[in-house]
């Protein structure tokens, strides 16, 4: 019952999409194929701005201000899609180009130790992909209990305890890991510049001591906000304020 | 007679001749109380212990100044030693100065007394020829600045002229006291050919002379003062005197002058509309960024020039720095400075000439460049931006690291292009709604999450009410067996009311429990073999009377139906007797 009723509103959902997105994005890429590079970014925004996305729309945006040599928005629009599909490898390709144009090369910091070793493990999948696995587990646990319940030769019924008492391990580990990864998730609040220059200053006030200038393009994590600052890291490990209005977060 | 004659002659030679004089002598025999007098004291014999007076209400201001001179002259030799003493006088009347001894061959000499008339002080001193020009007066040297008060780096000059009278002579001048201009940049420019120009200074002609000219920049708003200039002169002075040929004669003498100290108030640049890049260029300017090639290859390189150039304070600014992506590879710039100083300032052109070199394949733009200066003419800001420039790098290596693009030279042959280029548009998409709800934690994660545990207590339950029931034995027994039978009299109970009917079903009811239960056909049964097959199964002696009573009532009421009996008492029986039947067979 639930499920069907899942369905129709997925279908209701969709179906205003196929009507709408589809048609434009065709057109935007007939544009940029013209290389009508300026209508096209236009037009795929109109689609953006029906609160549609999708992996291949920011892609394409990308590639639409990249030929327009607007550095900071074609990085945005990659950034974006890689938000969604983190291994798209055209992606990855044509923000490398990007990067290309901006004006700062900000190594990043190689992380090591356990954390860093257990963070890669639990961001193999989406913190939703994790609920789904805790669900699995959840039902392989009663097919264990039923084993366990009503087999009587007493070595299997063993063998069916132990692996229910697993499964439930597994089940409460990526519920754990849920709950993780969707705290990373959040914690992780990438946003690019897109003034030409702006201090990264170490206090969140005019005249403060500048810490570092970056410009046009470069990612930067929000940490925290205080009036119209925040603080950022560098994906070298520099701290400190900048403006709200100089970047443009990605969430 | 003859001969004393002669003797007398010879004695007076020999007595001029070696007569010893001692004199002394004085340079003025009247002077101001305020001039100097000159003793000398001479001798034409040479002696010991010279003894001076005492020189009473004099002062010794000069000397003793000895001097001695030794001449032959035709076989005679002439002798002098003097010694001269510049005396001042210290009251007025006349004086006398006493007698100065000496012992000359053993034999003591004094000078006479001399007599000087000291008068009041005179108004001039002894000057025996009269000066026509006062120099002190008539020469003058004076700093002239272009501008008094100027924009902070606006370009001033300073002249430095020396006035003087018509008919003075400049033999030469030199420099005691050469201001350092703090505070300022200066350029001397220098001036080799001296031209007199007649000139009014003060209402008075005068001829001038410029004697040198610095160009200054100020670098401090605010008064600042230039030190003075001060200069030694040897000047020819005109005198009264006319010489033989009846042309003035002139003297030499020297005289200091000095500018004095010069004030100028520097005025601030406004902070009113100031650049933000602004770095102190004043004047005016043009500025470019040029590049010589915007399309490259691999190896291929890029010079980029910036230029600066027009009038104003060139040296005194640095010249914008590109700033260029990081990947781009840009060298130190080589800087070329072209500039020439004039009166008027500063002026031609300096520029940065940068070699850069693309690292990846790509676009790159070099942002605009700006450069501001502050204009004098219309006392503001101006600021000009140079043009974005596009360099687009054809082929090389794409970025992210050595290992690609070393990858993508050596080993993939079969398509090494294909991993290098941007790449084209996705063409298919899946567009969704960008709000998609989370499934962690929603109402189907949960319902789905315990779905499978909540069947777990339900097996639970179900299991042991299953167990309870098993437990019980005799009342499950009692209960199935009770089950079987109603089950077997279900069609005799149904027709309780048809005593015929009835007893029929009851007969088959009985007759199919045995078949089930002892597997015995129908053909088979007669009472006989049904009390022994249930004997066989150790059943109750009296249930099988029972049992075999009930199927000889089932059969007398078929054959003879007006026969009495309860229906209702036969039906309870037969439940009953299967129930114990049931039990009872093993």
């Amino acid at each position: 019952m639930k499920i069907s009723k899942n369905i129709y509103q997925l279908v209701a959902f969709l179906l205003p999409v196929f009507v709408f997105g589809q048609p434009l994005f065709d057109k935007a890429n007939q544009l940029y194929t013209q290389e009508n590079y300026a209508e096209a970014a236009k037009v795929y925004e109109e689609i953006l701005s029906a609160d549609q996305h999708s992996v291949e729309l920011y892609f394409n945006l990308g590639n639409s201000y990249y030929k327009l040599n607007k550095i900071a928005p074609a990085i945005y629009n990659y950034e974006k899609a890689l938000l969604i599909e983190p291994n798209n490898k055209d992606v990855k390709n044509n923000l490398k180009f990007a990067q290309n144009m901006t004006i700062d090369e900000i190594v990043e910091t190689p992380k090591v130790g356990l954390s860093e070793w257990i963070q890669d493990f639990t961001s193999v999948y989406h913190y939703n992909v994790w609920a789904k696995i805790a669900i699995g587990f959840s039902f392989l646990v009663l097919l264990a209990f039923i084993g366990y319940y009503f087999i009587h030769r007493i070595t299997l019924k063993r063998a069916f305890f132990g692996l229910a008492i697993l499964f439930i391990m597994g089940s409460a580990l990526s519920i754990m890991i849920a709950i993780f990864e969707k705290n990373q998730n959040e914690n992780y609040n990438p946003a690019i510049v897109f003034s030409e220059s702006v201090a990264i200053t170490g206090e969140p006030k005019t005249g403060s001591k500048t810490v570092m200038l970056v410009h046009e393009g470069t990612k930067v994590l929000l940490i925290e906000t205080l009036d119209e600052y925040y603080k950022v890291e560098l994906l070298n490990g520099t701290e400190g304020w900048l403006l709200k209005s100089s970047v443009k977060a990605l969430k | 007679m003859k001969r004393i004659a002669y003797i007398v002659f010879l004695l007076i030679a020999q007595l001029t001749f070696a007569q010893v004089e001692f004199t002394a002598k004085l340079s003025r025999v009247k002077i101001g109380l305020n001039e100097n007098v000159r003793v000398e004291f001479s001798m034409n014999n040479d002696g010991d212990n010279f003894q001076l007076p005492a020189f009473e209400n004099f002062r010794i201001i000069g000397g003793p100044y000895q001097q001695v001179s030794t001449s032959i002259i035709n076989g005679k030799r002439s002798y002098n030693r003097s010694f001269g003493y510049n005396l001042q006088p210290t009251k007025k009347g006349v004086l006398t100065i006493g007698s100065a001894s000496i012992s000359i061959n053993g034999q003591t000499y004094k000078t006479e007394p001399i007599e000087l008339t000291v008068t009041d002080a005179v108004q001039r001193p002894n000057d025996t020829t009269e000066q026509l020009i006062e120099p002190d007066e008539s020469v003058h040297l004076v700093a002239q600045v272009s501008n008094r008060s100027p924009y902070l780096n606006e370009p001033i000059t300073v002249l430095y002229k020396l006035y003087f009278k018509e008919g003075l002579g400049i033999r030469n001048f030199t420099a005691t006291d050469n201001p350092e201009y703090n505070d300022f940049w200066s350029h001397n420019i220098e001036t080799k050919d001296y031209q007199t120009t007649s000139e009014n200074y003060k209402g008075e002609a005068y001829s001038s002379v410029i004697v040198k000219k610095v160009v200054l920049y100020p670098q401090k708003s605010g008064k600042l003062s230039l030190a003075p200039l001060s200069m030694n002169l040897a000047l020819e002075v005109p005198t009264n005197r006319r010489d033989f040929f009846g042309r003035r004669v002139y003297t030499s003498t020297n005289s200091k002058v000095s500018t004095g100290i010069t004030n100028i108030d520097v005025k601030a640049l406004p902070e009113n509309g100031k650049p933000e890049d602004f770095s102190g260029a004043v004047g005016t300017f043009d500025f470019k960024v040029s590049t010589n090639k915007t399309a490259v290859r691999q190896g291929e390189t890029i010079e980029m020039d910036v230029v600066i150039s027009g009038k104003g304070n060139l040296e005194l600014f640095g010249l914008p720095k590109p700033i260029v992506p990081s990947a781009l590879e840009m060298y130190d710039p080589i800087a070329k400075k072209q500039i020439s100083v004039s009166l008027s300032g500063m002026s031609g052109s300096k520029s940065d000439k940068y070699t850069i070199i693309p690292q990846y394949q790509g676009k790159y733009i070099i942002k605009p460049l700006s450069f501001s200066y502050f204009d004098l003419d219309s006392k503001s800001y101006k600021t000009i931006n140079s043009e974005e420039i596009l360099i687009d790098m054809i082929d090389g290596p794409i970025s992210s690291g050595t290992q690609v693009a070393e990858s993508a030279n050596h080993m993939s042959k079969e398509n090494p292009e294909a991993q290098t280029q941007f790449k084209f548009i996705a063409l298919k998409t899946n567009i969704k709604p960008m709000k998609s709800e989370d499934f962690l934690f929603s109402r189907s994660f949960f319902v789905w999450l315990f779905l499978p545990l909540l069947f777990i207590p339900l097996l639970i339950i179900g299991k042991r009410k299953k167990q309870q029931i098993d437990g019980d034995v005799v009342g499950n027994k009692i209960r199935a067996t009770n089950r079987l039978a109603k089950k077997y009299l279900a069609e005799a109970k149904k027709n309780q009311k048809d005593k015929q009917k009835f007893y029929e079903a009851l007969e088959r009811a009985l007759h199919n429990f045995l078949k089930a239960k002892l597997k015995i056909e129908t053909s088979e049964m007669s009472k006989d073999i049904i009390s022994e097959v249930l004997t066989e199964k150790k059943a109750d002696p009296t249930t099988i009377k029972d049992f075999i009573s009930l199927l000889e009532n089932a059969e007398l009421v078929r054959y003879a139906p007006s026969l009495a009996s309860s229906v209702d008492q036969d039906y309870d029986k037969a439940v009953k007797t299967i129930t114990q039947l049931e039990k009872q067979i093993k």
